[in-house]
């Protein structure tokens, strides 16, 4: 074993280039490189001043575009993609150009991410209407309400759970007296900020260069969930920039000793407070992380006999505090994630035993197929991830492997291509996609070290960073293709089932109505988006299989109010039902009317009949309350013996 | 005062004005907004961060992701310790406790920031200075004017995305509704139609059971977000023991039930 880690040193000292060398130690590196830039360029503004007007440009196109869809123009689209060209193509290629100074690069990549934000904003400008916000709408608005936590809701149960976001937002509300639509948009663009920077400064620290920190930081908005997903009222948003806050506070601490090396501790046990109460996917995955820095850090001091500080307490500490706060508070997320990630290893094992994919790419649930152009784009972007990464690991084994966090981060990006795999399979596809934001962070800083290093040149030569415009559109659009179903990307016009498309006027009137002439936290049986209106606007306890097991959509789809039905009615103790007669007339978008179920075990080939739909008008003792043309109210309480 | 405490100054003077404005109630909304976001958002943040790395330690695109970061992160714990005492998540409890962390912050800051003054030397003192007050910004009138211009065009987007947002799709409806009021001595039924949006019309309205006409309005004329509501004693008229039916007709269209609801008064709501 000694002579294998003698053989390492000598390799290391052969191999290892003179300007690598200043990478090996990478706090020190960067302290030299930074400098390098800030001797000629670390406070000048560059091209930064014209490219926020450019950018400012394409955030406007993407005004028109929306304001476009939602008249179902055809220029909309094109106009969507154009404006998202716009505000990341001369921004990303600027970034791979050779002298940006720190502070252009910084503001370059505050414009790109702080644009993107507005790219999701302007698609829903005076309203939630993403599904997931309503979600968290309701906790937010409950904890107004009651000046309390942890109340219930039964659209998303573990919502009240992890109440970090609705905290910041209602906390605004308080104060400012501003609606809870405002405070959420300005702490989620707030966390956004935050996101971008830290990411950033924890790059540059890393590599030890303006450029890969940049450009990284770049590549990392081409994951599938920054444009849209991210930027949404719920609360991976906001646990995103504590995570990579955290990353920085401990990465910060590595070159400071005494009460300094104390202060960013804190701040990261602050972090990692916030973080546990605000989404759990996200303080899992930074546990994970830690620990992986942790065992690389160990082998890398015993291999090397070297005392690399790893973060072994903190590490110790995250595991403890998301225990005790999944045992102490929160238990029943075991239940709400264990079948998302049985039903991921379940596919995955069906694949590996070569009974195929259960899912075909590029395809919605409603069986509706994605333009060629933009599968070819959506291919585009893990074409050239893969076409980079080998490149990358290159690049970080002669410059970076000294580094213990740099081989973290490459071990960290070689979970891509699983990911990958897991998104040819329908129970992988969802986690796939969740856990992008979390791949992305170690697989951008490879990608970077790639172009960086093998790619872009080191002396003013415009040719090839140019060239490198389309990758970097190319790269972000893929990420919106993978992202976001096409049919869901702009406000057009109303369909069946569709989720934000499905949200519109008729529904909000009748949401409203049942709030104010019901009275609040009735309890409600109605189809996935008036579950969504009713819980949120009307204030009503909306019945789910999640929190009542209770079949909703056993109700709605049977032909007529038989034993089952009774049963189901009685056991929800459901007062009201609300009929959305639209879901006759067309095949739900999202693949289900009711329940996600249903298109496991109904093979929609046409929409629901009109006749069982309205099976409420003819059993007697069933009022038939509020008519607003195609939604209807009935009050079942005599069947399910409520008063 | 020395420039090393002015930023502490300010942000232990904006605190306190903003626990002002909400203890006192003073109802100005942007007044309200000025200083109530920088007291989430910002100031306890930069307290905190300020206390944490009273020297040079901390560049200023570092500071700005801690004062933001921070920010949130106290206010979410402080979010659990309004919980657990009798007072709540309410507007009051929230800027006490936001005045507090800020200046208990700032104090520290203070204190912190005075030691390190009186250990350091005269010749290194200026490097104890905060790197922000020692960049310049170094922005030119040009370069001012292009982020002004990029800030209007942002502005304009979101103006025009609200503005669209608001007028489509339209919001023209018309609800029609009726609730059994069992608390009255006799039953009676609220009857509505609710205007939204430019929805209008002229209407006919019947009120019956079991065929039987109880009461009609035969020309309501309903304007663009009007709320029309009237309440109908029902032992006196009830004629039957089926439902009671409430038919919208449109005038355009008389024959053809516009929208329709109908009671059991029997049903107990």
């Amino acid at each position: 074993m000694r002579q294998l880690q003698l053989l390492w040193q000598a390799i290391n000292i052969c191999t290892v280039a003179p300007r690598a060398r200043h990478a090996a130690r990478p706090h020190t590196a960067t302290r030299r490189r930074v400098t390098a830039y800030a001797r000629t360029s670390d406070q000048t503004w560059g091209w930064l001043p014209g490219l926020s007007v450019v950018g400012a440009l394409g955030v406007l196109l993407l005004a028109i575009a929306h304001s476009g869809a939602r008249y179902d123009a055809i220029w909309a689209q094109p106009l969507y993609w154009t404006g998202l060209v716009i505000l990341i193509a001369p921004l990303g290629t600027r970034l791979m150009l050779p002298g940006v100074s720190r502070r252009e690069a910084i503001g370059l990549i505050i414009v790109m991410g702080m644009g993107a934000y507005f790219a999701k904003l302007l698609h829903s400008p005076i309203r939630f209407t993403f599904f997931d916000e309503f979600l968290h709408w309701r906790t937010a608005h409950d904890m107004l309400i009651s000046g309390r936590l942890f109340t219930e809701n039964s659209l998303l149960p573990v919502s009240p759970l992890y109440p970090g976001l609705e905290i910041a937002a209602t906390a605004i509300a308080n104060v400012t007296g501003l609606s809870i639509f405002t405070s959420g948009v300005i702490v989620v663009g707030v966390a956004r900020l935050v996101l971008v920077l830290a990411l950033y400064l924890f790059f540059e620290q890393i590599a030890g260069s303006v450029r890969v920190a940049g450009i990284a930081t770049a590549l990392y908005m081409g994951n599938p969930h920054f444009v849209i997903f991210d930027a949404q009222f719920a609360y991976e948003s906001l646990a995103l920039a504590f995570l990579l806050m955290i990353l920085l506070a401990l990465l910060r601490r590595q070159r400071v000793t005494g009460s300094t090396h104390l202060s960013f501790n804190l701040v990261a046990v602050l972090g990692l407070g916030a973080l546990v109460a605000t989404h759990h996917a996200t303080s899992y995955m930074t546990t994970i992380f830690l620990a992986l820095w942790g065992l690389v850090t160990i082998g890398y001091n015993w291999w090397l006999r070297a005392k690399e500080p790893g973060p072994i307490w903190i590490t110790l500490l995250a595991a403890a505090m998301n225990a005790a706060w999944l045992l102490g508070v929160s238990s029943i997320t075991i239940g709400y994630l264990a079948p998302h990630l049985m039903g991921a290893v379940e596919s995955i094992l069906n694949l590996i035993a070569g009974e195929g994919s259960d899912r075909e790419l590029f395809k919605s649930s409603s069986g509706i197929p994605t333009p060629l152009l933009e599968k070819l784009i959506g291919l585009g972007g893990p074409g050239l991830i893969t076409l980079c990464m080998p490149f990358g690991l290159l690049q970080f084994w002669l410059k970076y492997r000294r580094s213990v966090i740099a081989w973290t981060l490459a071990i960290g990006a070689l979970s891509y291509p699983v990911t990958l795999v897991m998104r040819l399979t329908g129970g992988g596809w969802e986690v796939s996609a969740r856990s992008s934001v979390f791949v992305f962070i170690p697989l951008v800083f490879v990608l970077a070290l790639a172009l960086e290093y093998t790619w872009l040149p080191r002396r003013i030569n415009w040719v090839r960073p140019v060239l490198f415009a389309p990758y970097i559109a190319v790269f972000f659009c893929s990420g919106i293709i993978g992202g976001w179903s096409p049919w869901a990307r702009m406000p057009w016009p109303y369909m069946v089932g569709a989720d934000t498309r499905s949200i519109e006027p008729q529904g909000l009137a009748a949401a409203e109505w049942a709030g104010e002439y019901l009275g609040p936290n009735n309890r409600v049986a109605a189809d996935r988006i008036n579950t969504t209106l009713w819980g949120t606007y009307g204030e009503q306890r909306m019945i789910t299989h999640l929190i009542d097991e209770v079949s909703i959509s056993g109700i709605f789809l049977a032909p007529h109010i038989g034993p089952h039905v009774a049963e189901a009615i009685r056991e929800g103790r459901i007062h009201y039902i609300v009929v959305d007669m639209r879901v006759s007339q067309a095949l739900p978008f999202d693949g289900h009317y009711y329940e996600s179920w249903e298109k496991m075990v109904v093979p929609y080939s046409h929409p629901i009949s009109p006749a069982v739909l309205g099976k409420f008008d003819h059993i007697a003792e069933v009022n038939r309350l509020f008519d607003s043309g195609d939604i209807r109210v009935y009050d079942i309480g005599a069947l399910a013996d409520e008063p | 005062m020395s420039p090393k405490f002015r930023d502490l100054v300010l942000v232990s003077l904006l605190a306190p004005a903003a626990l002002l404005l909400t203890l006192f109630d003073l109802d100005n909304t942007i007044l309200r907004a000025l200083l109530g976001l920088p007291l989430v958002l910002i100031l306890p943040g930069y307290a905190l961060t300020a206390a944490l790395f009273p020297d040079d330690t901390l560049a200023g695109t570092d500071r700005v992701v801690f004062t933001l970061g921070l920010s949130l992160g106290s206010t979410i714990l402080g979010g659990f310790v309004l919980n657990w005492l009798p007072w709540g998540l309410h507007p009051d409890s929230w800027v006490v406790l936001l005045t507090f962390l800020t200046l208990g912050g700032s104090i520290i800051a203070f204190a912190r920031r005075y030691l390190l003054a009186l250990s350091a030397s005269p010749r290194t003192e200026p490097e104890a200075d905060p790197p922000m007050h020692r960049s310049p910004i170094g922005l030119s009138v040009g370069h001012g004017m292009l982020f002004g211009l990029s800030t209007l065009v942002v502005v304009g987007a979101v103006v025009l995305a609200r503005t669209e947002a608001a007028q489509h799709p339209p919001a023209d409806v018309i609800q029609l509704w009726m609730l059994l009021d069992a608390t009255a001595d006799t039953p009676e039924v609220r009857l509505g139609i609710n205007s939204f949006g430019a929805a209008d019309g002229t209407f006919r309205l019947q009120l019956q059971q079991e065929g039987y006409i109880l009461q009609e309005w035969p020309a309501l004329e309903i304007m663009p977000g009007q709320r029309w509501e009237t309440t109908v004693t029902l032992r006196e008229q009830q004629s039957g023991d089926g439902p009671v039916e409430a038919r919208l007709y449109r005038q355009g269209a008389p024959r053809e039930i516009y929208r329709q609801v109908s009671l059991w008064p029997e049903t107990e709501q």
